[in-house]
């Protein structure tokens, strides 16, 4: 049941069309972990915070760096040497008091991996480097968890949505694991309003996936900001790939 | 015959393959991705995937930072 102040609070959304008091209540008992507290992570948090996600696991190893405020919104000048995952937390627990919020300061590695995501309903991967990007797609098809994943870098970014019981490709199926690591956002550069829109744009996929209206997944989306336009790729899966066709969970 | 390669109109040899698409191109191989009408060809399939005249190319390069 939802209480009258949460019939208040996500009213806006209560009275969409597609949307009703079931979705928020999927949403109000859903367990959702970022992993990555920069731009993508900050702005896709935000908006699940907001929306009312129930129980929200931050995770990153991080400390807010002076270069990191052009886009990663939820930290101040004042935080800079903090833990991203705990100023976060705290940031957005201001802005929803209701939801429960953990901060784990920890950098997401193939130990890990697994408890990590172990017990989501979505995993959001807003990290900034192929080999996080591997391990948690790994783990999270191990587990049978639908993963959202984004990428932003220039003006240009990524987006994708992937069930592991469905028949798509997987993360590594579309960059396998011999793909080149490019260097990180401070050194190639990156527009700050583009990981808020790449981040929001997975926190858009990660509720349409918890509520049941997610329609495309193995769709890679790309984001050319020069031009202002989408473009959409079908990813199938490779019967070659070391993470999705090797013992993992097809059965969810 | 005539392709389309990231929005740009190009030449290719006939039967030209995705492998040979990608040498002419000059792409980093290992860090791209490629698409042929809108669907992803692995790595993998290269080698063997032939073009045909019409068909629309995305070469698109790896993002990985957040």
């Amino acid at each position: 049941m939802l209480t009258d102040h949460e019939y208040l609070r996500y009213g806006a959304s209560l009275c969409l069309d597609t949307f009703g008091e079931e979705q928020q209540m999927t949403l109000k008992c859903a367990r959702v972990t970022v992993i990555g507290l920069g731009g993508l992570g900050c702005a896709a948090s935000q908006y699940l915070a907001a929306a009312g996600a129930g129980t929200l696991v931050l995770v990153d190893d991080d400390t807010v760096q002076l270069s990191n405020l052009q886009r990663q919104v939820l930290y101040t000048s004042e935080q800079i040497g903090a833990e991203k995952a705990h100023n976060a937390a705290k940031a957005l627990s201001q802005l929803n008091n209701t939801i429960a919020i953990q901060a784990k300061t920890l950098r997401v590695n193939k130990d890990n991996a697994q408890e990590l995501v172990a017990g989501s309903d979505v995993v959001l991967d807003c990290t900034d480097n192929l080999t996080s990007r591997w391990i948690i797609n790994k783990a999270c098809y191990q587990a049978g968890i639908p993963l959202v994943t984004g990428a932003a870098e220039g003006l240009h970014g990524q987006l994708m949505s992937l069930k592991p019981a469905e028949q798509h490709g997987c993360y590594a199926c579309l960059y396998p694991p011999d793909t080149e690591e490019r260097p990180a956002c401070e050194r190639t550069g990156v527009w700050g309003p583009l990981v808020g829109i790449i981040g929001t744009s997975q926190a858009f996929q990660a509720i349409r996936v918890l509520t049941g209206q997610h329609s495309d997944w193995g769709v890679l989306h790309t984001f050319d900001g020069a031009r202002m336009t989408w473009s959409q790729f079908y990813l199938p899966a490779s019967a070659h790939c070391s993470h999705c066709q090797e013992g993992v969970c097809k059965s969810q | 015959m005539q392709i389309s390669v990231n929005n740009q109109s190009i030449q290719i040899d006939e039967e030209a393959t995705v492998a040979a698409l990608v040498k002419a191109q000059k792409s980093q191989t290992r860090a791209i991705a490629v698409a042929v009408n809108q669907q992803i060809v692995h790595r993998e399939n290269w080698s063997e995937h032939r073009l045909h005249g019409g068909d629309v190319v995305d070469i698109v390069t790896v993002v990985a930072g957040g």
